[in-house]
């Protein structure tokens, strides 16, 4: 049986509501983080429209034909887009094809559901193509739009689908949850899910990876080059093997963390208390405008890293460091 | 599941249902065949989710059961083992065996349940049609039919039952092609359905000439065509097909009566200096004369000169040339008779005599 994640109960018994007054929408975007669990979440929906098996608020039953069809993956009225490979744009053909699916009669009769994952991988021209038969597709077809990054997606495309956000979640729940799926301790689960930001799936993934020790790594750095002026090329070439987005991602947390730190006085950026020490330090020792100033400028470099330019990563690592640096010796 | 066949049993239904199976498959089951074994009888099932094939194979089976196995490489290995081999095909465990003499084969295999077969679960109608009469109904419709088309109803053949008539109708917005025939049914409402231009075509390929009665099934979702062994089964396309009644001429008194072959020789010649993308040609209507006029950006000219039987008012008309071919190559009388009207009217096209086809062409401004 597809079961919803605990953080997503709520939106779960919207959606239900609204199928049982029979006034589930044609088109919706499913927005939140990546790792939040939104292709799960669709599956569900998927799975639940398609069972035959009708209990009003209740997940599919997992045993009827559909369900079965459905966890082998060969549903036929579940039409799943993805980008043929991973990091690559959805095309035209795809959407195309989609589309011409979506005109043929159901299968079984019932629902015919596509969903596009991510729908912002989609290239402009085939976003394009999709607008007509998003604005009004044939009749009892739903179409699931998953988007990380909502503010990507045309304009038009957004305008024409029902939203449905997940945000961040990382109550007492969902730690609750993440520990029972990982049989891992409570502290260091909240450490994870700080770091991945309230995507519970993204900690689960943090939790088999070395990016822990990295960070850890990452933060000495930071204060090491407060106190000696260290090489920044050959640190950036340390860097880049923790993965440059990644490090980026990190980097944001850390002085987004520090200036809340300075505001509030209060917040935490990593349980080592030797660490904690020398951060409280480095927040004292820099005024406001300069956190903000490190966290713009990491906030560009990030966006240059993961745009759609294939800029030299080693050098945008540089130029954090330097600029971290220049602040650091004003 | 335990049989025993001979290869001369199996191929024609492996040869048969593996023209569905597509190349390039996204869902690996789909390059899958169902392979069931049933009391003495062994079925076969390939499908695209769009059409579904399924042919039957009278044969002892020791043990009954249904499994999925790759189709092409079935296919490659009785293709290639010698005439009149006899092939034991044995599941152990998650695997097929296949032995023939001293050949031995282990195929991978997917779990049956999992395999997206069409279900019908109610017809809405069904009828009962010479197998020769369907063929000659879609031969003469389905070159009509639209390609990838926006207008998505259009990317496929309009069935159109009442009482004991039906009617195919193609179009792709520029032409249209009509066709009748006569069908044994005892259906009173009109019912409407858009055959997908995959399903079309994959019937074409079955049909051959015969005065056998065939049977065909309409449900909500789906066609379905019981040709002897093979059993066809296409989605339909979900929506409505225009009102093509709208966009037939009336027959007015004067036409034109032009032998068929000569006109269509006089066209076919005319249209080599046509313009390549439109295609376009000047028709003159003069008295029982027909002058066909072409010419390209390379200015290069032809020009073609026919006698017709035409006695009405002198005309000028911009037609697409292969529009005007395509129709001519499906009509199978001696002679067509042509209506037209204006410049900016469509044109008729009918075989002479009584006739159960009409082709409509729009014509162009050159």
């Amino acid at each position: 049986m597809l079961k919803v994640f605990p953080w997503q109960e709520s939106q779960w018994r919207e959606i239900m509501s609204r199928l049982q007054q029979d006034r589930l929408p044609h088109a919706l975007l499913l927005t939140g983080p990546a790792g939040i669990g939104l292709t799960h979440f669709s599956n569900c929906l998927s799975a639940k429209l398609l069972c035959q098996r009708t209990v009003a608020n209740d997940f599919a039953c997992g045993e009827c034909g559909p369900c079965i069809l459905f966890q082998a993956g060969t549903q036929p009225d579940h039409i799943r887009v993805e980008a043929e490979e991973k990091g690559k744009q959805i095309k035209i053909d795809q959407i195309r094809s989609l589309i011409g699916t979506l005109y043929l009669s159901s299968q079984a009769g019932g629902y015919k559901i596509a969903v596009i994952d991510p729908a912002d991988s989609m290239n402009r021209n085939a976003a394009n193509s999709l607008l007509k038969t998003l604005e009004e597709p044939p009749a009892d077809s739903l179409i699931i739009l998953i988007s990380h990054q909502p503010s990507s997606l045309l304009v038009t495309v957004r305008s024409r689908c029902q939203r449905l956000n997940f945000p961040p979640s990382n109550d007492a729940l969902t730690l609750n949850w993440l520990e029972q799926t990982t049989q891992t301790e409570p502290a260091h689960l909240h450490e994870l899910l700080v770091i991945a930001q309230g995507a519970p799936l993204k900690a689960i993934a943090l939790l088999d990876t070395d990016t822990l020790a990295h960070q850890q790594t990452l933060l000495q750095d930071l204060i090491e080059l407060s106190k000696n002026k260290l090489d920044p090329i050959k640190l950036a070439e340390k860097w880049q093997g923790f993965g440059t987005v990644e490090v980026f991602q990190y980097l944001l947390i850390v002085f987004f963390n520090m200036a809340k730190l300075k505001l509030t006085g209060t917040g935490k950026i990593t349980n080592n208390p030797d660490i904690t020490v020398y951060l409280q330090e480095l927040v004292n020792r820099l005024d406001l405008a300069q956190l903000f100033a490190c966290y713009d400028q990491t906030l560009k470099n990030y966006q240059a890293v993961t745009g759609p330019f294939n800029l030299n990563k080693q050098g945008l690592l540089e130029d954090i460091i330097i600029y971290w640096q220049s602040i650091l010796y004003k | 599941m335990k049989f025993s066949i001979l290869r001369e049993d199996l191929l024609p239904a492996l040869q048969t249902v593996n023209g569905v199976v597509e190349r390039r498959q996204t869902l690996p089951i789909l390059s899958n065949l169902l392979l069931n074994a049933r009391q003495d009888c062994i079925s076969l099932t390939a499908s695209d989710m769009e059409v579904e094939l399924t042919m039957e194979t009278e044969n002892a089976v020791d043990s009954i059961g249904e499994v999925t196995l790759p189709a092409r490489k079935l296919l490659d290995i009785c293709r290639a083992l010698p005439d009149e081999a006899r092939i034991n095909v044995n599941i152990v465990g998650d695997r097929v065996l296949l032995t023939s003499g001293k050949s031995r084969f282990t195929l991978s295999t997917l779990p049956a349940q999992e395999y997206p077969l069409i279900e019908i679960n109610e017809n809405i109608a069904d009828f009962k049609i010479s197998q020769s009469n369907l063929k000659a109904l879609l031969d003469r419709t389905a070159f009509a039919m639209a390609q990838q088309d926006v207008r998505y109803y259009l990317n496929g053949l309009l069935f159109e039952l009442e009482g004991d008539r039906l009617r195919a109708v193609a179009t792709d917005g520029h032409r249209l092609a009509l066709c009748d025939t006569v069908v044994k049914s005892d259906q009173q409402t009109l019912i409407q359905i858009i055959i997908p231009r995959k399903g079309v075509m994959e019937l074409l390929r079955l049909l051959h000439e015969g005065d056998d009665d065939i049977l065909v099934q309409i449900s909500k979702n789906h066609i379905r065509i019981k040709l002897g062994l093979i059993q066809f089964t296409s989605k339909l396309i979900d929506g409505k097909f225009p009102d093509y009644v709208k966009v037939i001429p009336a027959e007015a008194e004067n036409y034109v009566i032009a032998d068929k072959e000569l006109l269509r020789q006089s066209l076919t010649r005319a249209s080599i200096l046509s313009n390549e993308k439109y295609k376009g040609v000047r028709i003159i209507l003069e008295k029982d004369k027909l002058r066909a006029l072409t010419h390209n950006p390379e200015q290069e000219e032809a020009e073609e000169e026919i006698e017709v039987s035409y006695s009405g008012e002198e005309l000028e008309i911009g037609f697409n040339v292969s529009y005007l071919l395509d129709a001519l190559s499906h009509i199978k009388t001696e002679k067509v008779q042509i209506t037209m009207i204006d410049p900016s009217s469509s044109c008729l096209i009918l075989p002479d005599g009584p006739s159960k086809t009409k082709y409509v062409v729009m014509p162009m401004r050159l």
